[in-house]
């Protein structure tokens, strides 16, 4: 009886691991082939003239989002056939893009689908949807080669103003010349000739002493300033009840006052800015007075003279 | 100092010897097939039903622990080097591919040849040497029934069944390992290894293990029957049982991938 219960169990054990293995099994397989059994899937053809890779099991993108994948590719006269199979509808509109491009850097393709511009007309359900010839990076790559290829023969060859600047004689004579012509400036600097090399070298120091004298004395008017030393920094810094704005303004006003008085010809200031009579007069008393000035310089020394004369006796 | 001719007889005796051994080891897988449909006859089906558990459910054991670390050191190994150029996400479909296509058929071959024909090996040698073969020929019992169909269909069947599970507890160390240590989601590795690794690639890794089981069968019950000189002996045919079926593992792994795959 034991024996019987033990090859029984064994049996069970066996079958329950195959049985769970076997739908383990089926269920990888469904993983792998990337088949959504229970959702509703759309299937499309697209015909392109060449699709440059595009293998089954590619992912197809729309705006970016994969919705599904390459089911089959098939190569038929003139182009090439392939079946695609989606998770939602594709609406394509006039404008549309169907591209095969790099997945990544590391290689493989994908299915890319621009739909067509907004507002652009739907296309009919029976109609041929054609997708775009595939852009070949290597191809890409060798044309981009190309072009530098050419721009490195024309530059050898002279042409353009590169070529000019790397292949004209007369060019690098200029350039030559430009060169010994800053050379001899440069000695003539060092040598200490003219303003700037008397500045640069014959200086000994005296500039940078006297930089640094006046740079002193800066940082010490500023100094001053802050601490509110001297008329201007009183000014700057003062506290507003040390009364100095006060008064500043009031002489201003009456500065102003008084400039008024004397434009409106009023006092004696005034007249002698406005009237022209009074004006003439003061110029004939100074005349006067620079006469009496003069005779009394004149006899001045006669006047001295006399009085040690007289004063002797 | 070998004579040239003597050198030459031995290395002819010796080649005569493989072809011998190749052809009894071919003659009685063959007769074990032919008696394959008696696998769960009456008389046969518990014998079956035993060598299924051995092979299988007893191996699982050592399987799990060397499939989640084959699986952990693909995913570290790989995702170290892919980290350099920022693309540690790929790690998915490195282990799964590699898992899937070739280190798990691998790796359970050499498990079972280690565990199991080194078993089957010993058990038949020592039956040899015991002439317990003899007596079951005696009484008209085909021992190719008796002894080497029951393993033989054990191994075809349990083979690709513990290649699925190593398969899969590969896949989740590297899953593991990617989560743990290289910032790579459970979604996103799981999305990258199913995203590159294809039908084709499981079918022909399960096709690989069965062979390899037919493989460990043949080898280790053969070493079993050619058993002479006592326990010595058995120890001889389990040691050469073991490496014989590590060396055609070897070889025909690389023979079905170049077969399937250029």
């Amino acid at each position: 009886m034991n024996k019987y219960r033990r090859e029984v169990s064994i049996e069970i054990l066996v079958g329950l691991f195959m049985f769970t293995v076997l739908i383990t099994l089926g269920v990888f397989t469904i993983v792998l082939s990337s088949e959504k059994i229970w959702k509703e899937s759309y299937q499309y053809e697209f015909v392109f003239s060449e699709i440059s890779g595009l293998r089954e099991g590619d992912n197809v993108y729309v705006r970016g989002l994969n919705v599904g994948r390459v089911k089959q590719t098939d190569l038929e006269e003139g182009h090439v056939r392939v079946y695609v199979t989606l998770d939602a509808p594709l609406y394509l509109r006039q404008g549309y893009i169907i591209d095969v491009v790099d997945s990544s850097m590391l290689g493989g393709k994908k299915l890319k689908i621009y739909e067509g511009p907004d507002g652009a007309p739907e296309l009919g359900e029976s109609m041929t949807i054609l997708g775009a010839k595939p852009v070949d990076m290597i191809e890409e790559l060798a044309r981009v080669i190309g072009g530098f290829q050419a721009v490195i023969d024309a530059v050898n060859s002279g042409k353009g103003t590169l070529g000019k600047l790397l292949k004209d004689e007369t060019i690098h004579k200029n350039m030559a010349t430009i060169s010994e012509d800053l050379m001899r400036i440069m000695d003539r600097i060092e040598s200490g000739e003219g303003s700037l090399g008397q500045l640069l070298v014959a200086d000994d120091g005296q500039l940078y002493a006297d930089g640094k004298i006046f740079m002193a004395n800066l940082r010490i008017i500023s100094q001053n300033l802050a601490d509110g030393k001297g008329t201007l920094g009183k000014m700057m810094f003062s506290s507003v009840d040390d009364n100095s704005y006060d008064d500043l303004q009031t002489t201003l006003a009456n500065i102003r006052s008084i400039t008024q008085s004397i434009n409106e010809g009023e006092g004696t200031l005034g007249r002698l800015v406005r009237d022209a009579k009074l004006y003439d007069e003061t110029t004939l008393l100074i005349e006067d007075v620079r006469a009496a000035v003069d005779d009394l310089r004149e006899a001045s020394p006669i006047t001295s003279f006399g009085s040690v004369l007289f004063g002797a006796f | 100092m070998r004579s040239p001719a003597r050198s030459t007889r031995r290395f002819g005796s010796q080649v005569l010897q493989l072809m011998h051994d190749t052809g009894h080891a071919m003659f009685m897988l063959l007769e074990a097939a032919y008696f394959m449909r008696y696998a769960f006859s009456k008389r046969s089906r518990t014998e079956t039903a035993t060598q299924m558990f051995t092979t299988g459910i007893k191996s699982l054991a050592v399987i799990t622990v060397v499939a989640l670390f084959t699986g952990m050191i693909l995913a570290l190994q790989t995702g170290l080097e892919l980290r350099r150029y920022g693309q540690e996400v790929y790690i998915g479909s490195a282990v799964a591919v590699s898992m899937i296509r070739e280190m798990g058929p691998f790796m359970t071959g050499l498990i079972i040849a280690a565990s199991v024909g080194s078993a089957i090996a010993a058990q038949i040698g020592t039956m040899t040497v015991s002439e317990e073969i003899a007596a079951l020929e005696v009484m008209s019992i085909n021992p190719n029934r008796f002894l080497v169909m029951p393993r033989l269909v054990a191994l075809i069947v349990m083979m690709p069944l513990l290649t699925v599970y190593t398969n899969i507890l590969g896949i989740l160390g590297g899953a593991l390992v990617g989560a743990t240590q290289l910032g790579v989601s459970v979604q996103a590795y799981m999305d990258n290894a199913t995203q590159f690794a294809t039908n084709k690639d499981l079918y022909v890794g399960l096709f690989k293990a069965g062979v390899f089981g037919i493989v460990i069968t043949a080898v280790s019950c053969h070493q079993g029957f050619m058993t002479t000189e006592g326990a010595v002996g058995v120890g001889r045919a389990t040691r050469r049982a073991v490496i014989i079926s590590f060396l055609i593992i070897l070889v025909l792994g690389y023979v079905i991938t170049r077969l399937f795959y250029i």
